[in-house]
C-alpha cells in the first residue's frame, strides 16, 4: 500500500517458560497489520490478548521472535541502540499511567524530548508555550504532576510526546485511568491532533467506548492473534468473530451468568435489538400493557455509535406460551429485534 | 572541675572536632565519588534493567558485599598496607581516611542501589521509549527522580562514617575518638567525655536534620506526601 506508515509483517513474539518448560508461550503469533498515515487507529483486545507486547515490539522495549516492522518504509533496528534510539525520537507515546517525571515541573517534563535531542533553551520554551497552549495547560507550566488531576496529567503527557514533532503517536491504554467525561474530551484532544496535524495515531485498550469514539480503522486482537480489521463502523455493526461480539456485548455471555443458571424452564430469556428511533419508544412498556406476559430485565444497555443510538436488552419473559408469542410478534412489528435464547 | 581541665576541654576539643570533621568529609566525599557509580552501575545491570549484565552485576554484588561484611575494626587493621602504601603511615587523621572510604563506598552503594531502584520502570521505559540515551536516562531520570532518597542515602553515610571515624581515633586516627580513649578511657577525665559525647550528638543531629529537611523540602516541592 502506498501510504502506509506501519507495515506489520509475520511479526510472532514467544517467551520461554522459566521454569524449564519446553513449549513457548505465544504472546504474538503471525501478526500482520498495515496502518496507514493519516489514521486514528485502534487496537483492542482484552488482557493478555498481546496488546502490551505488540506496542513493546513497536517501541523497541521487546524483540520480535519472527517477522519485521516497518516505519515509513524503513526496517525496524532492533538491536541498533544509536538507529533505535533515532527512530523513537520519530514517535511520541502516550501512557496509560501517565509516566511523567515527578522530578521535573510541567513545563520541564514537555521539553525533556527537546532537551535531549539538543534543542536550544530557548527555541525549548517557545515550543513548550507552543504545546501548552494547545493542551490548554498554559497555567499549569511551574507545577509538578503530582499537583495536576488525571486528565491534566494525560494532556501533559500529549503535550510531551508531540514535543520532538512525531510522525506518529502510539497511546497505550490512554483513558483507563480517567472518568468517561475526561476521556470524552482526551479523545476529542486526540481526534484534533489528528485533523489538525494529520498526525496518525494508535490506540491500544481494552475499551470499546475509546475505539468507537476515536479510531476510523480497528484491529481485534485475541490470543496473540489478529481475529478482525477493518473500518470501525463495519467491524461494530456485523462482528463476526466471537471475541468482537462479546467485546460488543451482544453475545448472551454478557447476561450475568448466575441469572442463566437459576433460569426456570417455561420462561423465555429473550434478547432485544433497537436502533436509532425505536430507542426512544415505550415499546417494552406497550408490550406489558397489550399482552398478558412479565417481563424481568436481566441486564442492558445503550451505545451511541456514529451518532446512532442501538440498544439491546435481555428480558426474561413469563406467562403462557401463546400469549409471550403474541408479545414477541407485536414487538417484530414495532421494528425491535427479538432473539429467544432459551 | 578545675581550670585545668577547662583549658584541656579548650585546647584539645575544637582540634579534634576539626579533625573529626575532616576525616568524615574527606571519606563521604570519596564516598560519593565512588560509591553512587557503582549504586548505578549495580541498578542498571541487573535484570530487566538498562543495560542487563548479570555477570557484571554478581561479581560487583559479591565484591560489595565482602566489604560490608568486615567489622570496622577489623578492616582497619586488615587495611594497614593499602593505607601505608597511600598516605604513607598507617597512623594519624590522613591515614584514617584510606580505611574510612574503603568501609563507606559498598555501604553507599547499596543505599544508592535501593534509591535508584524505587524509581518507577515505567518512568524509566517512558524515557527510553522517548529516544533517551542510557547516559540520558542514567542523568535525567534515574538520579533526578530519586533525588530526595539520595540525599538521605548520604546523611545516613556521613552518620555512619562519624561512627567509624571515632573507632579510628582509638586505634592510631585523630579525632573525637582519640580523646575518648586517651582522656575518657585511660585517665577517666569525666569533663571531657561529657563534653566529647555532646558535641557529637550535635554533629549527628545537625547532619540528619540538614539530610532530613533537604530531602522533605524537594518531596514537598514536587508536591508529594510530609513522611516520604
Amino acid at each position: 500500500m502506498e501510504d502506509t506508515l506501519i507495515e506489520i509483517k509475520n511479526l510472532s513474539k514467544h517467551f520461554t517458560p522459566p521454569k524449564g518448560g519446553h513449549t513457548p508461550v505465544y504472546a504474538l503469533n503471525n501478526i500482520h497489520l498495515n496502518i496507514p498515515r493519516g489514521c486514528v487507529y485502534g487496537i483492542i483486545g482484552m488482557s493478555g490478548a498481546g496488546k502490551s507486547t505488540l506496542l513493546r515490539c513497536l517501541t523497541g522495549l521487546d524483540i520480535p521472535s519472527a517477522g519485521t516492522i516497518a516505519f515509513d518504509g524503513r526496517e525496524f533496528p532492533y538491536g541498533n541502540g544509536k538507529a533505535l534510539e533515532l527512530l523513537r525520537k520519530q514517535m511520541g507515546m502516550v501512557f496509560q499511567h501517565f509516566q511523567l517525571f515527578s522530578s521535573r515541573t510541567v513545563g520541564h517534563n514537555i521539553a525533556y524530548p527537546l532537551e535531549i535531542s539538543g534543542i536550544p533553551a530557548a527555541q525549548r520554551r517557545e515550543r513548550v508555550e507552543e504545546l501548552l497552549s494547545f493542551v490548554g495547560l498554559e497555567s499549569k507550566k511551574g507545577h509538578y504532576p503530582s499537583q495536576l488531576s488525571g486528565g491534566e496529567k494525560q494532556r501533559v503527557g500529549i503535550a510531551r510526546a508531540l514535543a520532538s514533532q512525531p510522525r506518529l503517536l502510539l497511546c497505550d491504554e490512554p483513558t483507563s485511568a480517567l472518568d468517561p467525561k475526561t476521556t470524552r474530551d482526551l479523545l476529542q484532544l486526540l481526534g484534533r491532533l489528528n485533523q489538525e496535524l494529520g498526525l496518525t495515531i494508535v490506540i491500544i485498550t481494552h475499551q470499546l467506548e475509546t475505539v468507537k469514539q476515536a479510531c476510523q480503522r480497528v484491529a481485534v486482537l485475541s490470543q496473540g492473534q489478529i481475529v478482525e480489521e477493518g473500518e470501525v463502523k463495519d467491524i461494530f455493526n456485523r462482528p463476526q468473530h466471537p471475541v468482537t461480539q462479546h467485546l460488543l456485548h451482544l453475545s448472551p455471555e454478557h447476561v450475568p451468568s448466575d441469572l442463566l443458571k437459576q433460569h426456570v424452564a417455561g420462561k423465555y430469556l429473550v434478547r432485544l435489538g433497537f436502533e436509532g428511533r425505536q430507542a426512544k419508544q415505550p415499546v417494552l412498556s406497550q408490550m406489558l400493557k397489550r399482552y398478558d406476559v412479565e417481563a424481568n430485565i436481566l441486564s442492558g444497555g445503550l451505545d451511541y455509535l456514529q451518532e446512532t443510538v442501538v440498544g439491546r436488552l435481555f428480558v426474561e419473559l413469563s406467562g403462557s406460551s401463546e400469549e409471550i408469542e403474541q408479545a414477541l410478534t407485536f414487538m417484530r412489528s414495532q421494528h425491535i429485534m427479538c432473539e429467544v435464547l432459551q | 572541675m578545675n581550670i585545668d581541665q577547662l583549658h584541656l576541654v579548650w585546647t584539645l576539643v575544637p582540634l579534634e572536632l576539626w579533625n573529626t570533621l575532616y576525616m568524615v568529609i574527606c571519606s563521604a566525599l570519596i564516598a560519593l565519588l565512588a560509591g553512587v557509580p557503582l549504586g548505578v552501575i549495580l541498578t542498571i545491570t541487573d535484570r530487566g534493567h538498562l543495560k542487563e549484565n548479570l555477570w557484571l552485576h554478581q561479581v560487583l554484588g559479591t565484591i560489595v558485599n565482602i566489604g560490608r561484611s568486615f567489622p570496622f575494626a577489623i578492616l582497619m587493621v586488615a587495611l594497614i598496607p593499602l593505607t601505608r602504601l597511600i598516605v604513607g603511615t598507617s597512623l594519624g587523621t590522613t591515614a584514617s581516611i584510606v580505611p574510612l572510604s574503603i568501609a563507606a563506598i559498598p555501604f553507599m552503594a547499596r543505599l544508592v542501589e535501593a534509591s535508584l531502584k524505587e524509581v518507577d520502570k515505567g518512568v524509566i521505559e517512558a524515557a527510553i521509549v522517548m529516544g533517551s540515551t542510557p547516559w540520558q536516562v542514567i542523568s535525567k531520570v534515574l538520579i533526578p527522580e530519586s533525588l530526595p532518597s539520595l540525599i538521605l542515602a548520604v546523611t545516613t553515610t556521613v552518620i555512619n562514617l562519624i561512627g567509624y571515624s571515632a573507632m579510628a581515633g582509638t586505634m592510631g586516627g585523630g579525632g573525637l575518638g582519640k580523646i575518648a580513649i586517651q582522656y575518657g578511657y585511660q585517665r577517666f577525665n569525666v569533663l571531657l567525655m561529657v563534653v566529647t559525647v555532646i558535641l557529637l550528638i550535635i554533629v549527628v543531629q545537625l547532619i540528619q536534620v540538614i539530610g532530613h529537611r533537604w530531602a522533605r523540602h524537594l518531596n514537598l516541592k514536587r508536591g508529594k506526601g510530609l513522611n516520604k
